[in-house]
């Protein structure tokens, strides 16, 4: 018996707003789209952030998360679109022309074909030993999404009193969301000097509810056999070392964690992608294409995004990308920074590909103040904007055509002073 | 043993140490007196044993202000198992209690094994690196090398009738210097006396074919072929469960108070759960064995526990790691003492790397805490081998405690004043190699001791009706099994992809269980990098289903609930 696959133009992986974004965005292109989703529903982590401020940019109105993912899919339903939910890719393998796809899902397991693959992943926390969190192993140390989780989706609460390290955006969403439940956040301990998440969080989700926010100094230990009983915060210098002398215990009964995200590129490195030491995502040219060939990545898996906004750009871009791709040879040329920018995506430009109105996205290494970007490319200036704050946290995003350059052979990215 | 020996001791340790009386009990040595260091304490012991003299060393030296933990036991109190009879009662639910029920479950006797916790090897038998060692670096007269030689001839088969994996990847020691070419003669003639089979000495050309990852300073190497790595914690529950399977018992949560003695006879045991008429006590209590011995009026040895701290690295790692156990001559972990093999990088059975252990003496007997200076001395030492290996690809970490006897070596025998007692204590590394062996020597004291030949198990069967992980089937296979129940083919643990069908099946096991700890333990849901990260969640609501827990009373492990309760807006429909 012959098993006929079913075959596709672009496979897109993973149903979260890139996912969704690239989904819609290939299908407008007239391509025949999958798309596949490990979870029930789509919508990705977008459907446990029920706090708002989702969609600013991409619908000019302050969404929750939930409704934002709505929006999108209710856009990708006026597509043909073919969906996989509950479904899990378990293998990769790479053809000359294309791909095939291990799936597996209640009917059990199948192969499909695609020419073009979009890996939208997303990404997953840091754990508290990542962090080199010692001591116990109890019940009550979890990260702060699968907190989100219990208390958005499940309705239950992981903690009545809690310390919460790290102070990325989730760490703090959190810490107001605990409070609103009539849980106790003692305080939001940062190792760095300089706050992780957005200002507006900081402001809406700690100030407004006097949380203490304590910077430069983090958690090195957990107490308690079963369940948590207690935590040793420690003050750290600027290089991230521990000050002697300065241990503190805390009783509380849960330590959350939002220490950091990394882009989830365990398929995409089964195909040999490469992944940029800098950002943990695919190395991509400005169609999102990662070194291998009619792969794409998008969201937050080709690099950690803080807006859910820029996801679906990036996804959008991915997926007309994918829809619109011409095999044809490539030449890419690397995007260098200098020492104040943390990353630039895309990390590549390939000059044989469309080379107008190209969307970057960088962040900076350290708070700056009074800075210029200077894009040069073969050593001139091409382009120039004004930031009179910058900062890591807060991702930036700059348009810039290329279309004029002739024969690019080096673009450097740079942040200077402003010349009075 | 003479008193002259006894007075030669105390002039010894004397010298040294004030206030420490050296007495007798017939042919042991009793040590006595208050110390301020941990590590004089063991010294003295340890001084005691070197001299050979002496049957056992019974150290009763106290550290200064410092009051002995009690030992973790169960919250629950009742007399589910009260007046309950057996032919024998195993005390400890690590691999060695867990292979000497087994192989009582051979013979038509009726044995119960009782572990304090809610779970099998939850102590040293899970805090470990997982090897079949060879014995290279043991002495022959050892009951060590005695029982580690007489199991590797019967591993292989056991793990694989119990559906355990078993690889056979041997274990390499690199030697980095040229003049330690010298020491390949007495290693081959080691090897020779240790019964090594497959013994390879690799020039540094086989050796880069071989292991191209590891240190650029290797001279030559030499391969033991025999060496393999199994899931030291899945084949204690293996044993317990294919044990069950063919009438033993197990009660979890049950913990030893108390032995009521008559005379030189063990009359019974007093539990949480009630008390419990024996024949014939088995001490297979880890680190507590003294503490049973001298409750049966039958100790002649001392625990001193010792930890020791393993980093598990991602799989991913995997590319850059060593296709065998591999260790460089000298990185051992612990120079002063050679009680611990020094340990290595290890590929597990499920090929995370795994780097250690360390070896520190401590008074502790339960403290499975980790520090940052063992996790950067693993690492130190062992890159030493490896020198790709990175602290950043560390997913997990974890401290186990050896039960060490100053004597160093196992203690496999029958009571020496209470008739009616069988010791198998004192079991460390290599103790997961040695488990078959000793389990079957333990049956045989256990005859002699009720003056009687068991007979065969008619039924016994190793079957455990039990799956390979969907994972590693072909696609056909995993199919087939999807379409007679869907839940195979919803995958809940993304890291290591186990399917909602695979969690289910583990919660109703032959001895159930119904934490997440014990779901992690059993299909792996929640070992791979995220930690739990996404899937705890999903086990914690498999659980709940199916066990008829509320989702606030899962727990994590132990008593250790992961949620406290509902929301403010409270009514949740879960």
């Amino acid at each position: 018996m012959v098993i006929v696959m079913d075959k596709y133009d672009v496979i897109v992986i993973g149903g979260g707003p890139a996912g969704l974004a690239a989904s819609k965005s290939a299908c407008k292109n007239n391509s025949n789209v999958l798309l596949i989703e490990r979870e029930a529903k789509l919508g990705g982590i977008l459907k446990q952030c029920i706090h708002d401020g989702f969609g600013v940019t991409r619908f000019k109105q302050k969404l929750s998360g939930p409704e934002y993912a709505n929006l999108e899919i209710e856009q990708l339903k006026k597509e043909k679109i073919t969906i996989s939910l509950l479904t899990f890719v378990t293998k990769i393998k790479k053809l000359e022309s294309g791909f095939i796809l291990t799936l597996v899902n209640r009917e059990g397991v199948k192969e499909v074909f695609g020419k073009n693959l979009i890996l939208a992943t997303g990404c997953r926390e840091r754990t508290s030993k990542q962090v080199f969190i010692q001591g116990t192993n109890p019940a009550g140390v979890i990260s702060a999404g699968t907190a989100q989780y219990y208390i958005n989706i499940l309705g239950k609460m992981p903690t009545k009193k809690c310390v919460i390290l790290g102070s990325g955006d989730i760490g703090l969403i959190m810490a107001r969301r605990i409070t609103l439940e009539g849980g106790k956040v003692i305080g939001v301990y940062e190792a760095k000097s300089t706050p992780g998440g957005l200002t507006r969080n900081i402001v809406q989700c700690l100030n407004d509810f006097s949380i203490p926010l304590y910077l430069s100094k983090t958690v090195t230990r957990v107490f308690g056999e079963d369940r948590l009983e207690a935590v040793e915060v420690c003050k750290v210098d600027e290089r991230m070392q521990l000050i002697a002398d300065t241990k503190e215990i805390i009783k509380c009964d849960a330590l959350i964690l939002s220490v950091g995200l990394i882009p989830e590129n365990e398929l995409a490195e089964s195909i040999e992608v490469e992944i940029s030491k800098r950002t943990k995502g695919p190395k991509v040219d400005q169609t999102l294409m990662t070194s291998v060939d009619n792969v794409y990545s998008c969201g937050n898996a080709l690099h950690v995004n803080d807006l859910a906004d820029y996801v679906s750009e990036s996804g959008e871009i991915a997926g007309k990308n994918a829809a619109l791709n011409k095999v044809n040879n490539r030449n890419l040329v690397k995007v260098t920074v200098d020492d104040k920018i943390a990353y630039v995506v895309p990390s590549h430009i390939d000059t044989n590909k469309p080379l107008k109105d190209i969307v970057f996205y960088f962040r900076s290494k350290n708070v700056l103040e009074n800075k210029v970007l200077h894009i040069c490319v073969n050593d001139k200036q091409i382009y120039t904007k004004r930031f009179n704050n910058i900062r890591p946290p807060e991702m930036e995003r700059v348009v810039v055509n290329l279309g004029e350059c002739e024969k690019i052979e080096k673009i450097v990215f740079k942040l200077l002073e402003v010349i009075k | 043993m003479e008193n002259k020996d006894i007075i030669r001791l105390q002039k010894k340790i004397s010298k040294l140490y004030k206030n420490i009386k050296v007495s007798s009990k017939e042919d042991c040595v009793v040590l006595k007196g208050e110390l301020d260091n941990w590590s004089d304490i063991v010294n003295i012991g340890l001084m005691a044993a070197s001299t050979k003299k002496f049957y056992g060393v019974i150290n009763e030296i106290k550290l200064k202000g410092y009051k002995e933990a009690p030992m973790r036991i169960s919250d629950i109190k009742d007399n589910e198992y009260d007046g309950i009879e057996c032919d024998v009662l195993i005390v400890g639910g690590g691999i060695i209690g867990s292979a000497i029920l087994h192989e009582f479950s051979k013979y038509n006797v009726n044995a119960i094994l009782i572990e304090k916790e809610n779970d099998l090897a939850l102590q040293a038998s899970s805090r470990n690196d997982g090897c079949i060692h060879v014995g290279i670096d043991l002495s022959n007269k050892s009951k060590k090398w005695y029982y580690l030689n007489r199991s590797l001839e019967i591993y292989e088969k056991l793990a694989n009738d119990l559906k355990i994996n078993y690889r056979k990847d041997g274990q390499t020691i690199v030697f980095t210097k040229n003049f330690q070419r010298l020491l390949l003669p007495f290693l081959k003639i080691k090897a020779k006396e240790n019964n090594i089979k497959e013994v390879h000495v690799l020039n540094k050309k086989e050796l880069e074919k071989l292991e191209p990852n590891t240190t650029p300073y290797a001279k030559f190497a030499v391969k033991f072929g025999n060496g393999a790595v199994i899931c030291p914690y899945n084949m204690t529950i293996a044993l317990a469960e294919n044990a069950v399977l063919n009438g033993g018992k197990v009660f979890l949560e049950t913990s030893l108070l108390d032995i009521n003695m008559e005379g030189d006879v063990i009359k019974s045991v007093v539990t949480n759960r009630g008390t419990i008429y024996p024949k014939v006590l088995i001490n297979a209590a880890g680190v507590f064995s003294d503490k049973i011995a001298k409750m049966a009026n039958d100790q002649f040895f001392t625990i001193h526990p010792r930890k020791g701290t393993n980093a598990i690295l991602d799989k991913k790692a995997k590319r850059y790691l060593s296709n065998s156990s591999i260790a460089v001559l000298g990185s051992s972990a612990n120079h002063k003492t050679s009680h611990s093999k020094g340990g290595g990088v290890v590929p597990t059975i499920d090929y995370n790397p795994l780097v250690g252990p360390t070896a520190h003496e401590t008074p502790f007997r339960e403290d499975f805490t980790t520090d940052i200076q063992a996790i950067n001395e693993v690492m130190s030492k062992h890159v030493s081998s490896m020198p790709k290996l990175s602290k950043n690809d560390i997913i997990t970490y974890f401290s186990g405690i050896r039960a060490a006897t100053y004597e160093e070596d196992f203690i496999v025998q029958k009571g020496k004043w209470t008739k009616n007692i069988v010791h198998a204590a004192g079991i460390q590394s290599p103790g997961i190699t040695a488990a078959p062996a000793i389990a079957e020597d333990i049956v045989k004291f256990t005859q002699e001791v009720l003056n009687t030949k068991f007979t065969k198990n008619p039924k016994f069967s190793y079957k455990r009706g039990i799956k390979n992980p969907l994972r590693e089937l072909d696609n056909e296979t995993r199919n087939k099994y999807i379409l007679e129940n869907p839940d195979y083919g919803q995958i809940i643990c993304r890291c290591e992809e186990i399917s909602k069908g695979e969690v289910i099946d583990a919660l109703n096991r032959p001895i159930p269980v119904n934490t997440i700890s014990g779901i992690k333990r059993r299909v792996r849901a929640g070992m791979g990098r995220c930690q739990g990260s996404f899937c705890e969640p999903q086990v914690l609501k498999i659980i709940s289903e199916n066990k008829g827990i509320s989702l606030e009373n899962v727990k994590k492990k132990g008593n250790g609930k992961v949620l406290v309760g509902d929301i403010k807006d409270g009514d949740s429909n879960g």
